[in-house]
């Protein structure tokens, strides 16, 4: 049995789980909002017995021979005991019980962790500045980048910069509008609006792409794609500001082999056998390593390099040798 | 060419332009966008043994002609192609096509003398991992009746279903459009005989969030007969259609059909029966020997669409074929001409 935690909707998990079931392979789904109805953890003896049950379902540990940890919030989150437990007013019984929680969810995903895993949940985010530093370590080129907090030492950066958020791409509401922190480029003119300290920022060496590749990594293997948004000038700094009516062009590429074996070497250190990396590639063929996501997207690239990375997944996770293809 | 560090690059399409050579001209299929641009076979030939060459190399092998820089900049200026100097990280479309499924799509004939039982039909394609499914109501029908045929598949795992209906008494346009927004699977529904022709998208209710198409036409669908039509309208410049079509027929493949009569073939038009569905399982009919036979009939090796520069984005019927005598014979109700490059006015 092959137990996926994701989110109810989702359609990459469909289409694996459609790949999975045409092998005859058995998926439990456990959504993010489906409740922890009972545990039965037993350590040592009898380990045999244990088990969760969501959806009314039993799952044994003994019958699960791998473990997805696609997307979402776990499904241990919110187990209805201890969310009514932490309906008390008084605070340190609260945090106590979060703290017991804790400790017995992150045993439940070491014990999963045990099977045949895709993804690491102690890994499903990652800090962009360690992992920066972990790739260039390894050889891969990053761009210069600061972190900052004074006018004065942004006044004095002698190159262009863009900023970024450090942690996720967040969307945030107020005063009727919604902001969404793209990836922006830095003027002096910006910078001269700025008050003498501010928050810290991260402001990164401008690299002039000619391209961007975004590379889906699957069990030591790259599965790489470029894209040339350098096409439209709507996109070309970031290029999720898409352009519906004209897409950017998306294409499969074949990675230089000490690149994918540098990948393959970070994806180690960093503990993870999936994942999808961006980096820009200059004029000059230098490729810049941006960043590392542990949940990455991978449809985007499937679809339009026809790599069927979803049977490919599937494979993974049902433990089937990969067919060669002619 | 006034750039001369591009005289040492090479030109290379978009992995997603895929030329296709016909017997006169040639296509650029622009699986990405969806789009066909027509070149001349001399451009193709540029592309294709030409493309391990730089500029200067193959200017050099056309004597420095003219045309070369107009057919580079039309292929530049459309977003087709890009000059490199590393042409070996742009690997080709692979063409390899697969599916999960026994079963991928199903068309279900219905007319007033049919008795199929619907949900147990629905049962057994859902066991054959089938995704789309086409019901095709010859006669009149109403809202409830059909929406009583699609009780079961409303928790069901296809990811889409079109309906032809009739226009008339029983079902006028508003019914028809209500159809399409109480099920969520429903994307297209064609309505024949309809007062007029025309398109008509479906949207939720006071949203602009669309649910699917209505395609009214003026004229009545009677049966199985009138299908197996070649327009361009019905082109599909996909990547699914352009890899399938390189090994697979482009209708036949993973398809499974139930006439109105309840014969399981491998659509409702061709002639051989599996058996009729009130004795014979659909996994029972597709296991029997001659089931799948012309699942692998492709466009490569269909006389005619083989010169054809539309065949990699082409339906290919076999229900209705020039000589039915040839497996191989061209689609009869094509009018196109590859040789020519033109169409017969039907
Ligand atoms: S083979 Fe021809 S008649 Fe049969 S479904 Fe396809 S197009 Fe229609
Ligand atoms: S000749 Fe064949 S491939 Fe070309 S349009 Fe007609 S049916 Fe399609």
């Amino acid at each position: 049995m092959i137990v996926i935690a994701t989110r109810k909707i989702d359609s990459s998990t469909n289409d694996i789980i459609d790949w999975i079931d045409g092998k005859g392979g058995t998926v439990v789904r456990v959504d993010e909002d489906n409740t922890l109805q009972r545990l039965h953890i037993v350590s040592g003896k009898g380990a045999n017995n244990s088990f969760i049950q969501v959806n009314q379902q039993k799952i044994y540990f003994k019958d699960i021979v791998a473990f997805w940890h696609r997307k979402g919030q776990s499904f241990f989150a919110d187990h209805p005991a201890y969310s009514l437990q932490l309906d008390t007013n008084h605070v340190d019984i609260s945090e106590e019980l979060a703290q017991e929680w804790a400790i017995v969810k992150e045993y439940l995903f070491f014990l999963l962790s045990q099977k045949r895993n895709l993804g690491n949940y102690f890994k499903s985010s990652l800090n962009k500045l360690i992992v920066q530093h972990q790739a260039q370590a390894i050889g891969l080129t990053i761009p210069q980048a600061f972190v900052l907090t004074a006018k004065e030492d942004a006044l004095n950066l002698d190159l262009e910069v863009i900023t970024k958020a450090l942690s996720e791409v967040a969307i945030i509401s107020f005063d009727d509008a919604t902001y969404c922190s793209y990836t922006t480029e830095v003027t002096q003119d910006f910078i001269q609006t700025l008050p003498e300290n501010f928050f810290p920022a991260l402001m990164q060496e401008k690299i002039v792409k000619k391209y961007e590749l975004r590379v889906f990594y699957l069990d030591g293997k790259c599965y790489s794609m470029a894209i040339f948004s350098q096409l439209d000038q709507q996109t070309a700094v970031d290029f999720r500001v898409y352009n519906m009516t004209k897409p950017n062009r998306t294409v499969p590429y074949q990675l230089p082999q000490d690149l994918e074996e540098k990948i393959d070497k970070l994806m180690h250190e960093l503990q993870l056998n999936t994942g999808s990396l961006d980096f820009m590639v200059t004029q000059d063929n230098e490729f810049y390593f941006l960043e590392v996501n542990p949940v990455g997207q991978f449809g985007m690239v499937s679809l339009p390099c026809n790599y069927y990375l979803e049977k490919k997944i599937a494979d993974y996770l049902l433990n089937n040798q990969p067919e060669n293809h002619a | 060419m006034t750039n001369p560090k591009q005289a040492q690059m090479y030109f290379k399409l978009f992995a997603c332009c895929v030329t296709v050579k016909g017997a006169v001209r040639s296509t650029i299929c622009d699986v990405q966008r969806g789009e066909i641009k027509l070149i001349p076979n001399s451009l193709y030939t540029i592309l294709t043994e030409h493309q391990h060459q730089t500029y200067s190399e193959i200017q050099e092998a056309y004597d420095y002609d003219e045309t070369l820089d107009e057919y580079f900049d039309f292929l530049v200026e459309n977003e087709l192609g890009f000059w490199t100097d590393t042409p070996e990280f742009f690997p080709p479309l692979d063409m390899t096509w697969q599916t999960y499924s026994n079963i991928n799509n199903a068309i279900i004939d219905i007319d007033a003398a049919s008795s199929h039982d619907f949900k147990a039909i629905f049962a057994q394609l859902e066991e054959l991992g089938c995704d789309h499914i086409q019901l095709r109501y010859y006669t009149d029908v109403s809202k409830d009746t059909l929406e009583n045929h699609l009780e079961s598949t409303k928790r069901s795992r296809f990811k889409s279903i079109e309906l032809v209906v009739k226009h008339g008494s029983l079902l006028d346009i508003p019914a028809a459009e209500a159809l399409v927004v109480s099920n969520a699977r429903i994307h297209k529904l064609v309505l024949h005989g309809a007062p007029e022709s025309g398109i008509r998208p479906v949207m939720k209710p006071g949203t602009d969030f669309s649910l699917g198409q209505m395609i009214l036409l003026s004229y009545e669908i009677t049966s199985a007969d009138h299908c197996g039509v070649i327009d361009p309208f019905y082109f599909s410049i996909d990547t699914k259609t352009m890899t399938e079509s390189h090994q697979f027929n482009t209708c036949l493949n993973k398809k499974i059909g139930i006439d109105a009569q309840g014969e399981i073939k491998n659509c409702p038009s061709l002639t051989e029966s599996f058996g009729n569905i009130a004795q014979v399982s659909l996994h029972q009919a597709m296991l029997q020997k001659d089931f799948k036979k012309l699942w692998e009939v492709n466009k490569n090796q269909v006389e005619i669409c083989k010169d054809c520069e539309f065949r990699h984005i082409c339906t290919d019927c076999r229900a209705f074929i020039q000589n039915p005598e040839n497996e191989y014979s061209k689609p009869s109700k094509c009018n196109y001409d590859p040789y020519t490059a033109s169409w017969a006015n039907s």
